[in-house]
């Protein structure tokens, strides 16, 4: 019987194209899984890295909110290891010489840029800074302790870092050097006037002084760094001495501290302060990082949800290759089920062999399918340099996407989920073979020609 | 093997009635057939083309069921069983040789005289595969066919393919044997030869034969002839 079964699966050619249907399709959802487990664990790095464990945004008060008070009041819960203050400015940039014009559509990624000035100490302590500027690839900076000192010239500003990615968008610098390269910032003022009252925002020119490396796309094309205070500070060249002093406060948690008790803690804290709750009737917040960008993490994550189930329909599909090469064998061999079912088998019998085959197709597909992703994700890049090398095709354009290779990452618990529901789906798709070699008529098997 | 209790028939026929629709019309194959074959007897059963002598094979051999009659095989009445105790039935008391062989091309001669043994043993095949090999070996040692044990169904001739259809269908020790014009696919001398064959492993071994042909030669080899006529049997 068991041999019966073997040359029922492998004596015929279309059976094998049925497996190879099943592995290519499984094939095809993992390896597009992995690549996109990939993308999503390098947007969580890239929105990680210059976050911290947690965001507090100060509740709005009038006259606002002074940083100290609030370091005093974070120093007392022991679950903060560091904090670092932000003050936030939005601005527009232009490079002088380039065209001023920013209604250009050229220009529209230089507008509305948000200008976060930090302490440059105290920022390496509770975020990836330190990293990012040492990843810098267009200008890396001398000194990462004094990361804003600009180079030694006559006409320098104060120092401003912007990312790689924002560089190389910038207008045509003529060979001219990055670092040392003027910009102008336009900033709106930090709080609204009157109705009726002329907006007037607040110019000035800064000196590059480097560049920080970002995986977050949407972050580096928005964020430029300059000191917070002091005379080469953002209050003192854009936003005014009357400005707040800090908007908002990154927070690093202690090694294995509990983010929602830390919150509660700080809460309590903040309370003891006098200081008004933030999320109370005054707005402000105290949020996690991830709880920051839910948004963007969770569209990621609906992204690989949805190509997840688009690509399992053609698994689906492809296993529908197996309902029709099984029901093609129980037509074909319907005279050696009836010899069958004459010598005593039983209609659970002669519909175990059609399972039995559909079984093994279904788990040979399955495990081809299974074992041919693994070994592509875990040899990406070698598959990646012999298509470009051998045909020319660029799979994944590290100058499109600022990664220096193909992302991905293999997840064995989706990837076995999605193999064993492959292999089910295959098994259902031989239900209805199996149950038709099942119920057929031994006298009606025996006469068919 | 089960033995037939001493004295009863194998296998007893009482007044079976069948019919076919055959588009708007009914057609009546058997109307009312009774017969009884004892352990060891054989018998031929003749008739025209279309008189129901396949009819009359596949309902002792619970492949079909009448629409009216009884069936009793060693005794025991056979009417209520369903497709899976008929199935059983088959595998452990009757055996079956037809006009086209009916070999699974796909395996070996000797794969195709384990299949009954197979099929009967269920799960407790693994552990008397050893000696299921052994009987389905000595079935075909006893049809001349030991040299050609590994040749697949196609790499042998016809009266070959036969008498591997025969050794298929004694390798259980049947208490009856049903063969529908086992000699009508072979050349006469074949043909004797398979018929020879298969009366002496019958007897041998005490298998009741019920064997279908148009052949008044094949027939007068048998203890007893019986004739189908008009849906009836007829004559001794």
């Amino acid at each position: 019987m068991v041999r019966l079964t073997l040359s029922w699966l492998f004596r015929r050619p279309v059976q094998l194209l049925a497996v190879l249907g099943v592995a290519v399709g499984l094939l095809a959802l993992l390896v597009v899984l992995s690549v996109m487990n990939g993308l999503i664990e390098m947007n969580r790095v890239g929105v990680r890295a210059l976050s911290a464990d947690l965001h507090l945004i100060p509740a709005a008060t009038e006259p606002p909110a002074k940083f100290a008070p609030y370091a005093a009041a974070l120093a007392e819960v022991p679950d903060v290891a560091a904090m670092s203050p932000h003050l936030v400015a939005y601005a527009l940039l232009s490079v002088p010489g380039s065209t001023p014009n920013l209604t250009r559509t050229q220009n529209s990624d230089f507008a509305q840029l948000q200008v976060v000035g930090v302490d440059a100490e105290a920022e390496a302590r509770v975020s990836g800074f330190g990293e990012a500027l040492l990843r810098a690839i267009a200008a890396p900076v001398p000194d990462r302790e004094r990361p804003f000192t600009v180079p030694e010239t006559t006409f320098a500003r104060p120092g401003v870092l912007i990312s790689d990615t924002l560089a190389r968008g910038l207008p045509s610098r003529r060979g001219a050097p990055l670092r040392g390269l003027t910009i102008e910032l336009g900033a709106l003022p930090w709080k609204l006037p009157p109705a009726g009252q002329e907006l007037q925002p607040v110019n000035g020119k800064f000196t590059i002084a480097g560049t920080y490396a970002s995986g977050d796309y949407r972050l580096a094309l928005d964020r430029i760094y300059m000191q917070r205070s002091g005379a080469d500070g953002l209050r003192a060249n854009l936003l005014g001495t009357r400005a707040p002093d800090f908007t908002e406060v990154l927070i690093r948690l202690a090694p294995g501290a509990d983010p929602q008790a830390a919150k509660f803690a700080i809460r309590e804290a903040l309370a003891r302060a006098g200081l008004p709750e933030p999320g109370g009737a005054l707005g402000g917040e105290l949020v996690t990082w991830e709880e920051r960008n839910h948004v963007f993490l969770r569209a990621i994550e609906n992204e690989r949800r949805m190509i997840t189930l688009v690509l399992f329909f053609i698994v689906v599909v492809a296993s529908f290759g197996l309902f029709a090469v099984l029901s093609a064998l129980v037509r074909e061999k319907v005279r050696d089920l009836g010899v069958l079912a004459a010598l005593g088998c039983t209609p659970a019998q002669r519909g175990g062999l059609v399972l039995v085959v559909g079984a093994a197709a279904a788990a040979a597909g399955t495990g081809l399918g299974l074992g041919g992703a693994w070994l592509l994700v875990r040899n990406k890049d070698a598959v990646a340099v012999f298509l470009r090398d051998r045909f020319g095709i660029e799979i994944f354009s590290p100058e499109l996407y600022v990664v220096d290779g193909l992302p991905a990452q293999w997840d064995g618990a989706a990837a076995g989920a999605l193999a064993l529901g492959t292999f089910l789906v295959g098994i259902a798709f031989a239900a209805a073979p199996t149950l038709r070699a099942a119920l057929l008529n031994p006298v009606e098997a025996l006469r068919y020609e | 093997m089960s033995e037939a209790r001493a004295g009863t028939p194998v296998v007893e026929a009482r007044g079976l009635v069948k019919s076919y629709r055959v588009g708007a019309s009914t057609l009546t194959v058997l109307q009312g057939v009774s017969l009884t074959l004892q352990p060891g007897e054989t018998a031929a059963l003749m008739g025209a083309s279309g008189s129901g002598k396949s009819t009359l094979l596949h309902l002792l051999g619970l492949m079909d069921k009448p629409d009216a009659g009884e069936i009793l095989l060693a005794g025991e009445p056979v009417q209520g069983f369903g497709p899976r105790r008929a199935a059983k039935m088959r595998a452990g008391r009757l055996g079956f040789v037809f006009q086209q062989f009916q070999l699974l091309h796909e395996i070996s001669a000797l794969e195709n005289v384990l299949l009954p043994r197979r099929i009967a043993n269920g799960a407790a095949w693994w552990s008397r595969r050893a000696e299921e090999r052994r009987a389905a070996r000595a079935a075909m040692a006893a049809v001349g066919l030991a040299e050609r044990e590994r040749h697949r169904p196609p790499q042998l001739s016809g009266g070959e393919q036969q008498r591997v259809a025969i050794a298929r269908a004694l390798v259980g020790t049947p208490q009856l044997l049903l063969a529908d014009e086992p000699t009508g696919n072979l050349d006469r001398r074949t043909g004797a030869e398979v018929l020879a064959l298969m009366l002496r492993l019958a007897r041998e071994r005490g298998t009741a034969l019920l064997l279908a042909t148009h052949d008044p030669e094949v027939a007068a080899a048998c203890d007893r002839t019986l004739h189908l006529r008009e849906g009836r049997v007829v004559g001794a």
